[in-house]
């Protein structure tokens, strides 16, 4: 069953139409990546979700509830992380949790242990009683990830969360969502860097000028637009008649040698890497590398996009 | 940077005064709304007054000859109206481009210093100019009711430019010297202040150089006039000698900051007495109304040890002038009046920049959007958000109390008088601070918050008064007292009727009296009226989805969370696999 579901969204500002008839369903515990250039509408759908923002038209739904007519039970459901800090500078972090604690009426008697272990799961107990405008924006992304996370929310809206930051702290900032993907948070993040989100979502939707563009998993959205993956692996006892087989195996498109690695290109849908390897394997191949390449979102990406904005 | 200045060497100057910069915030300009508005604003305040100067009290037979005062008038009106307006423009000319970050592209632009500066200062002085023409056909129909000299009018004509042009140019130093608009605005007035205490002021030279006689007189203002020019010189050489050092401040709370130096004083005085601290603000965490807490224990206007501050900053003068009638011979109560109405003044002010920016700030900080998502009711956020305002409220409310009990203690006990005091401060403290709250919720910028407050409570009070001015002229109306219940509705003709009610000796002035108290009422209802609509129409006013008043199914029982609403009792931050 869905835990967010989108039918036909239609919101806009004055005369502006930020989002045209948006429809995706996201099942609980899936991570999903909304990509799109700036001005895609990306933040508007997020917002609406937020109970920000009023659909013009549609059907939005989280957990069975539909979001225009119960708000307040939605905001307890969710935790919400817009594309800037939202954090007051003029309390120190343990403050701030405290602040939304009370906010989200979290009883005085467990605030102490949730602040804790949000602390320790965003890596901040030692910041704790620090100011927040002397935290680094790496750490403030941290923090406003910790506030989130304080009433356990069933559903995270993370809209752009590692914008700004650092490669340090944009990884940190990845691990975090992995661990809450690890605890079965299902998570609607939004991004323009594609990379980021190829490595942490089971499913993605692409969209542009308010519309979205295409949904689904990477394989299949790779599948749809007949794209290779690559494999680049290293055989030690590799002949001609290797190769021959290789080239043979079905969903194989080629066989390139290298000087150092063959590199296998094929038909995402028709094979799976692990398919290829065990193939590999039973024409007698002696494997000392097998590493699949990322698949190439952006291409992907450029392909299915033209460019537009809302 | 050396590179810049050798590529701009290549550069002729006289290239630099295509003025691209001035273009664009030209062209911009004229794109905005906003500059209609406030042209329309300037002339509808400009025409409306002019036509009080001219039409006047008495009739257009009488008027022949008069045209000098009339003039005068006129011409004072201006200068007030280009100290309202221009500061307001030309004080953000910079740091909103600093606000924005994007003074650093500017600069790395092969325009020099000087002529961002300069670019930048005509693009705020040449719409004032314009403003001014606005008022010329008002002078002219005043210099043909006769007793305007050529001289006179050409001098006005001068010195209204003069002063634009200074103003401008404390206002442009102003702007590249701050960090922030608010910040400039501010310092453009203390600015200008201390110029006029120094007689830098063309207001003064217009005057001494229309009514001066003698050589020692001319002489003089004419001494001044160069000042004026010397002065806006001087602050447009100081825009261009700081504009690339004070590009990059760090955004900081001035107000805040200033605190904390008192603060720091204050413990290092309290030393002495051993470091005994009667009130502890901010030790305490927030227990359920975590914005109520912020309010009170983290925001300079809300706490108990700055509005203690505020109160002996207050109280004092109070005290001290209360002490000096109570010992003199005569008691003469005007100066307790006067310091009444200054109360009323500051009181007013420091509502008006509290409780429109509680919202405001929120939205420029961008911190409101993730309490918007949280289980507070919006009525509840916009209650808690005022929990500093009332503080203040209350604070004002000691003054006030003093004020009324000193007045009645020289003047003897007067029930109405007692009543009408008590109850006028309490229901104008409250209706500003929700009329100021319901316009912050409307805009985004604390600034615009704060003056359209102030313009606001300023028209409230003025327009009635204009309104009994004009109504008085027709006598019918005179004798169904219908100027007189016009003007009535001016909290400011409220507050001023019942303050000096011992004056009140005919009949008449009972009535007014019994009229002003029966205004209060009115003033009540619309005290209810805001607050009733801020608190209903919360959520559309914060701008985040009300709760549907008809949807049928209890959402508390689809999942999750028990029926009180509270989130379930177990918190697992735990992994799931786990």
């Amino acid at each position: 069953m869905s835990f967010v579901r989108i039918e036909d969204l239609t919101v806009s500002y004055g005369k502006v139409l930020a989002v045209r008839g948006i429809s995706f369903e996201i099942p609980k515990g899936e991570v999903f990546g909304f990509i799109g250039p700036n001005g895609a509408g990306k933040s508007t759908t997020i917002k609406v979700l937020a109970t920000l923002l009023k659909p013009d038209s549609g059907y939005v739904e989280i957990d069975g509830i539909e979001v225009p007519k119960h708000p307040m039970a939605i905001r307890r459901r969710i935790g919400y992380m817009p594309d800037f800090f939202g954090v007051y500078e003029d309390l120190s972090a343990s403050e701030y949790l405290h602040f939304y604690a009370a906010a989200f009426q979290i009883p005085r008697s467990r605030r102490e242990n949730t602040i804790g272990d949000v602390l320790a799961l965003t890596d901040l107990t030692e910041k704790a009683k620090e100011p927040v405008d002397s935290l680094s924006r790496g750490m403030k992304q941290r923090l406003a990830l910790a506030r989130v996370l304080l009433h356990d929310p069933d559903l995270l809206l993370l809209d752009e969360p590692a914008s700004g930051l650092d490669p340090r702290a944009r990884i940190e900032v990845r691990e975090l969502l992995k661990a809450l993907q690890g605890m079965g948070k299902t998570i609607l993040i939004s991004s323009h860097i594609l990379h980021e989100l190829a490595q942490l979502c089971t499913r993605i939707g692409i969209i542009e000028a308010g519309q979205l563009v295409t949904a689904g998993s990477l394989e299949e959205i790779y599948a749809s637009l007949g794209l290779m993956q690559v494999i680049h692996t290293q055989i030690l006892n590799l002949t001609d008649d290797m190769l021959a087989n290789l080239r043979a195996i079905p969903g194989v498109a080629s066989v390139d040698t290298q000087v150092d690695r063959v590199s296998i290109q094929m038909r995402a849908g028709e094979l799976t890497a692990e398919d290829l390897l065990d193939k590999i394997h039973s024409h007698g191949a002696r494997i000392r590398m097998f590493q699949p390449e990322a698949m190439d979102m952006e291409t992907a990406f450029m392909k299915l996009t033209e460019g537009k904005t809302a | 940077m050396n590179s810049k200045r050798t590529h701009l060497e290549h550069i002729p100057w006289w290239r630099h005064l295509s003025f691209p910069l001035l273009t664009k915030e030209l062209t911009e300009q004229a794109n905005r709304r906003r500059t209609y508005v406030v042209r329309f604003l300037y002339a509808a305040v400009l025409f409306l007054l002019g036509i009080f100067a001219i039409a006047g009290d008495t009739s257009g037979n009488v008027r022949l000859g008069a045209g000098g005062a009339i003039f005068h008038n006129l011409v004072q009106m201006q200068f007030w109206l280009i100290l309202i307006f221009l500061p307001a423009t030309a004080s953000g000319a910079l740091t909103i481009e600093k606000e924005r970050d994007t003074l650093s592209l500017l600069l790395i632009t092969t325009i020099p210093p000087w002529s961002i500066v300069v670019q930048k200062y005509l693009s705020r002085l040449l719409p004032m100019l314009s403003f001014l023409l606005l008022g010329f056909p008002l002078l002219a129909v005043a210099y043909s009711y006769g007793g305007v000299s050529t001289n006179e009018l050409l001098a006005a004509i001068a010195m209204l430019i003069l002063f634009a042009v200074q103003v401008a140019a404390v206002s442009i130093f102003a702007s590249t010297w701050c960090r922030t608009t608010g910040e400039a605005f501010i310092a453009t007035y203390l600015i200008l202040a201390v110029m006029s205490i120094f007689g830098v002021w063309p207001m003064t030279h217009f005057r001494t150089l229309s009514t001066a006689t003698g050589l020692r007189h001319i002489a003089a203002a004419q001494i001044g006039v160069v000042l004026s020019i010397g002065a806006s010189v001087v602050c447009l050489f100081l825009a261009c000698m700081v504009l690339e050092r004070r590009a990059f401040l760090p955004a900081r709370n001035v107000l805040l900051q200033m605190f904390r130096r008192l603060d720091k004083f204050y413990e290092d005085i309290n030393q002495v007495t051993g470091g005994i601290v009667l009130v502890n603000d901010g030790g305490e965490l927030p227990d359920e109304q975590p914005i109520a807490w912020r309010e009170t224990s983290k925001k300079s206007l809300g706490t108990v040890r700055y509005l203690f501050r505020v109160l002996t900053v207050l109280e004092v003068p109070i005290l001290f002038v209360a002490a000096t009638i109570n010992l003199s011979n005569v008691r003469n109560t005007n100066s307790v009046s006067v310091l009444l109405f200054l109360l009323w003044t500051v009181g007013a002010a420091m509502l008006c920049v509290h409780a429109s920016g509680v919202i405001a700030s929120e939205r420029s900080h961008q911190t409101l959007d993730p309490l918007l998502t949280t289980p507070l009711t919006g009525a509840d956020i916009l209650k808690q958000k005022l929990a500093g305002v009332r503080r203040l409220i209350f604070v004002l409310l000691v003054p006030f109390a003093s004020i009324f009990g000193f007045q009645t203690w020289f003047g003897g006990f007067n029930l109405g008088y007692l009543v009408g005091s008590a109850a006028s401060a309490l229901i104008f403290l409250w209706l500003i601070a929700w009329g100021a709250l319901w316009i912050g919720l409307r805009l985004s910028s604390p600034m615009k918050a704060v003056l359209t407050s102030m313009i606001v409570v300023a028209l409230v009070c003025g327009v009635p008064l204009i309104l009994e001015t004009v109504l008085s002229r027709s006598a019918m109306l005179r004798e169904l007292w219908i100027p007189r219940i016009a003007g009535s509705f001016s909290p400011a003709s409220v507050i001023r009727t019942i303050e000096y009610r011992g004056q009140l000796l005919g009949v008449e002035d009972n009535l007014a009296f019994a009229i002003q108290l029966a205004i209060l009422p009115f003033y009540g209802l619309a005290l209810y009226l805001i607050r009733r609509e801020c608190l209903r129409s919360a959520d559309e006013l914060l701008q985040r989805l009300p709760e549907d008043p008809d949807a049928a199914i209890d959402p508390f029982q689809v999942s999750g969370t028990n029926e009180s609403g509270s989130p379930p009792e177990s918190v697992t931050l735990a992994p799931a696999s786990t």
